[in-house]
């Protein structure tokens, strides 16, 4: 069976299996770089110049005796590749105190970066400059610049790397001759981790590396062939590792278009295999249920006096999802101006299309404009003005070329002078909307277990007793959960910063229901571009508190600048409505930039202030959102904690996937649901949170979050 | 004078009034492959309320025998007007003064023989048989089942609406400049599909087993430019209209980077079978 197996290998690889059918390959995955064995594109151990399509995202597993390699890989743009990787090291105990952490082996979390300096051409190959394990302990850290040239089914790699990839110095450092800074690499390990340890950058050996990847004939199978520079005598397995041979080979077999497997010969005398999934977020699609644009009648009204404010909001409802909340008439019965959302479509054209058409084909022909305000939580938040006349144009289809948002335009809220109230909604104490959903806590990498995880079912309300105030909770029951092997631990029993965070196990195991969140917000828009909040209750689970938020944000325009100021107390985990006897004043400054101009679907946050454990600095937020909806992000907070005060990892960061609802179902929805992704949990950099936010609460603004 | 200008106004309004409601439709039917731009056969429809492409159809149908009406390929039908086209040649002439500047620049660059190519492809697009087109494949069944495809023909879009026919079978052509000359792109080709799409496909040794980027013709505004990073992803399967050999980036200064892509906006409307070059 074994003897067969290699047999068909090869034959495929040579081409000799006329009737053996390829596999369900898209022909444009044929030649698309693939996975490292350490996540990235590349060949086994070492990298490649290659870059994948902006979007593509691979997660990979790949294992060998001493390591077991986890991969997330993200291509942000066409020109940067970045990727995060836990290494499960099997040789060694994650620490030397079995009452820390267990028999856990060791973990070591890495973060590779890697960027394009040139496109290949004709003459020039794909060069690509990368760092591998910044930020981290640096045992496996790394620099490199590599090359890639394709012939036809073969592609040919030559690098030059330092550090982990050319520990063998099988050539002179290049850069040794330029400074003697570069000749020695002074620092293998970096203490806590998490510093970028930018002296150590391109220094010490050199090692060349390269390779081939060939695509065989048949269309799932590439052969690999590579040669590695790295010497395997110093290794962070603490056992002996021994290298009979730098060329290591390889099969890479693509299953389909998202599943691969891998499987190498390596240093001579280890077999090693993995597997990796990659999807797009650029490309990733959902069918949708979408009722369509109503078709043109005749309008059905020839005065406004006909108007039955009832049929027309149950018309706009059904077909739009918009829902009225007041309208009104203006301009000598010319304008109309429905003040209400909708949260039925992502993109907000999709809703605008099939309400106009509603008004269209209702209203009497003598309307000309109309006017829809985005009402949300009694605020109005911005206006698009229809213009009749050209909406109905390209309703009938009435020439070639206008479009539907040719007669949309966003402006600021505008009260006309003369507006009549044609309808009110009658202001209720309605009910609460309540529901249920799961929800899954988890951390990776702790130094107790790998995985940290509690799966709860939190039931939620939403109450708008009155406009511009909102009650919202969560009441959140655990299913089940491993927090009670959290077990941070303080020298001499008392912590460098006050435990804002790392109460995470006396928190998890109080009681099986907790009240997550009760949080009361009042909000009011002061003009056109200035908004506010007030707001306190139990906050989140760790703090309860009272605060304000001021948000100034201009219509359309690519910044905004807020201010939030709390004042937040610990809350209890010895009982459910209790609070503890720290107390913080925290409260940022934060700007928003969208930075589309340089990196295209993009946001900056910055935020500088008093973090909850009363340290200050600033924390850093990038958003990137793809085609698909997709917003990929990265965070950091940098305070005045020192590194060994914070602990391992040296300052707070983390990274978050927010996916689009819609991309999960065939309906249509506005919502979103995300994915953190936190090294540990330390004290230092915390900030509150809470709920509503005003950035979000305004995103019709200058839409980030949903589309225009 | 005041009495004079008075009655010109008048005549002027009544003249726009009347002509505010009157479009011409000309149809053209072609069925030599070796002449494409011969008509065997013309109408011409004097429309005096507006009236939707499905109805002209209809006229059609009334006026053209059965058979010619079988053998016609939709696919390579054009609907355009006065203004379409004219919108065509003001690009036409700004692509060539464009291409001139170019040649310009690289001969005072010492490149002589890149500054010829340009010369060479400006005098080729000046001449490139162009009929500008709202819709690619204007099938009958579309228009008269999807009111989104079946817009009036008002004036304004044109007084003089040009529907070309054609039926014969249609031959994939390539435009543009040889490959051996100097600044010439062989790397990449650009190709034209039967939905209007311009495609700008690797052909190299090195990449031409990946994909082509794509630009997706907008018939609501068929001659509006377009940016790189509008392009999408796409594999080139089935019929071309023309393939276009064009300028390497390397050639293009920062003031014509797009040059190319707006070359192309031109050369997808060459007629089908080259026209009558």
């Amino acid at each position: 069976m074994k003897k067969l197996s290699v047999y068909t290998l090869t034959m495929a690889a040579l081409g000799y299996l006329p009737n053996l059918s390829a596999q369900d390959i898209s022909a444009d995955r044929i030649y698309q770089p693939t996975q490292s064995d350490i996540g990235g594109a590349g060949l086994m151990q070492t990298p490649t110049g290659r870059m994948n399509r902006d979007g593509e995202f691979s997660v990979l597993y790949y294992d060998n005796d001493e390591y077991r390699r986890m991969a997330l890989s993200l291509q942000l743009f066409p020109w940067l590749e970045s990727t995060i990787r836990y290494t499960d090291v099997r040789t060694r105990l994650y620490s030397d105190s079995e009452g820390f952490s267990g028999d856990q082996t060791y973990k070591d979390r890495g973060l590779d970066v890697k960027f394009r300096l040139l496109e290949e051409s004709r003459w020039l190959p794909e060069t690509s400059l990368g760092l591998r394990d910044i930020a981290g302990t640096g045992q496996f850290a790394s620099e490199y610049i590599a090359a890639s040239k394709r012939f036809g089914p073969v592609d040919v790699t030559l690098g030059i790397g330092w550090g982990y990839l050319g520990r063998s110095g099988n050539i002179d450092n290049p850069l040794c001759d330029i400074a003697d800074r570069f000749c020695d690499r002074a620092n293998e390990l970096s203490g806590q981790g998490g510093e970028f340890e930018i002296g150590d950058w391109f220094t010490g050996n050199a090692g060349l590396f390269g390779g081939i990847e060939y695509q065989t004939p048949w269309d799932p199978l590439i052969v690999k062939v590579e040669y590695d520079a790295n010497d395997f005598s110093r290794e962070s397995s603490r056992t002996p590792i021994i290298q009979d041979s730098h060329w290591n080979y390889g099969l890479h077999y693509r299953v389909n278009d998202n599943v691969n497997l891998k499987l190498s010969y390596e240093r001579g005398n280890t077999w090693m295999f993995g597997f990796s999934f990659r999807t797009n977020f650029d490309d990733m699609t959902q069918y949708k249920r979408t009722d369509p644009i109503p078709a043109p009648t005749e309008p059905k009204l020839t005065s406004m006096d006909q108007l039955d404010t009832d049929e027309l909001r149950s018309k706009l409802r059904k077909a739009s999802g918009f829902y009225l909340k007041r309208f009104y008439l203006s301009d000598n019965g010319k304008k109309v101006t429905l003040v209400g959302n909708q949260s039925r479509y992502r993109y907000e054209t999709m809703s605008l299309d099939r309400a106009a058409a509603v008004l269209a084909n209702y209203l009497p022909a003598a309307v000309t404009q109309y006017q829809f305000v985005d009402d949300v939580l009694g605020m109005p938040i911005a206006q698009v003005n229809v213009d009749a006349p050209t909406f109905k144009r390209a309703f009938y289809r009435a020439d070639f070329t206008t479009r539907y948002k040719d007669s949309y335009q966003l402006v600021n809220v505008n009260q006309d002078d003369d507006d009549q109230l044609l309808f009110e909604r009658a202001s209720e104490l309605g009910l609460p909307d309540i529901g249920f959903r799961p929800f899954l806590e988890q951390s990776f990498g702790g130094p107790e277990a790998f995985y940290m995880y509690k799966l709860r079912m939190d039931g939620y309300f939403n109450w708008v007793p009155t406009e511009n105030f909102l009650v919202n909770g969560v009441i959140s029951g655990t299913i089940v959960d491993n927090y009670d092997k959290f077990n941070y631990l303080v020298e001499d029993g008392e912590a460098p910063l006050p435990r804002v965070r790392t109460y995470v196990r006396e928190y998890s195991t109080q009681s099986d229901i907790v009240l997550t969140r009760a949080q009361g917000t009042y909000v009011k828009e002061w003009q056109d571009n200035l908004y506010s909040s007030f707001y306190g209750g139990y906050l989140e689970r760790m703090f309860g508190g009272i605060g304000t938020e001021w948000l100034y944000r201009p219509l359309d325009k690519p910044w905004a600048v807020g201010v939030d100021i709390n004042y937040a107390r610990q809350r209890s985990f010895e009982n459910h409505l209790g609070f503890r006897d720290y107390d913080v004043l925290t409260g940022h400054l934060t700007g928003y930039l969208r930075t589309d101009y340089f990196f295209d679907n993009t946001l900056l946050t910055v935020s500088a202030g008093r973090f909850l454990a009363k340290d200050w600095g600033v924390n850093v937020k990038f958003e990137k959102k793809f085609d698909s909806g997709i917003i990929v992000g990265a965070f950091a907070a940098k305070t005045n904690v020192s590194a060994e005060e914070f602990g391992e990892g040296s300052f707070n960061k983390g990274f978050f996937i927010s996916i689009p609802f819609d991309l999960l179902q065939i309906n249509h929805s506005t919502g979103r649901g995300a994915i953190g992704w936190t090294p540990l949990t330390r004290d230092g950099g915390q900030m509150l949170q809470r709920a509503a936010h005003l950035y979000g609460i305004t995103d019709a603004r200058s839409r980030f979050y949903n589309e225009w | 004078m005041r009495v004079f200008v008075g009655l010109l106004l008048v005549v002027l309004m009544s003249v726009s009034q009347t002509a505010a409601a009157q479009v011409k439709v000309n149809v053209y039917l072609h069925q030599s492959a070796e002449q494409p731009g011969d008509v065997t056969w013309q109408k011409s429809y004097e429309l005096s309320q507006p009236e939707r492409i499905s109805q002209v159809y209809e006229r059609i149908l009334s006026d053209l025998n059965a058979d010619d009406l079988a053998q016609i390929n939709w696919s390579a039908s054009r609907l355009s007007s006065d203004f379409l086209q004219a919108r065509l040649e003001r690009h036409r002439e700004r692509m060539v003064e464009q291409l001139d500047q170019l040649a310009r620049h690289w001969s005072r660059q010492d490149e002589q023989q890149v500054a010829d190519s340009i010369k060479r492809l400006a005098a080729q697009v000046s001449r490139w048989p162009l009929q500008a087109t709202y819709s690619f494949n204007l099938t009958p069944d579309q228009t008269r089942l999807i009111l989104q495809q079946n817009p009036l023909l008002t004036r304004a879009d044109g007084r003089v609406f040009n529907w070309h026919l054609y039926s014969f079978p249609h031959k994939a052509l390539t435009f543009g400049l040889p490959e051996d000359l100097a600044g010439v792109d062989n790397d990449f080709l650009w190709r034209v599909l039967p939905n209007g799409t311009v495609a700008k496909q690797p052909v190299a040794y090195y990449n031409k087993r990946l994909p082509a980027a794509c630009y997706q013709h907008d018939e609501r505004s068929p001659i509006q430019s377009v940016n790189a990073d509008q392009a999408q992803r796409c594999a080139i399967k089935g019929n071309l209209i023309h393939s276009v050999r064009l300028l390497s980036e390397y050639w293009l200064t920062d003031e014509t980077e797009q040059l190319d892509l707006e070359l192309m906006l031109l050369a997808k409307f060459i007629l089908p079978n080259g026209g009558q070059s």
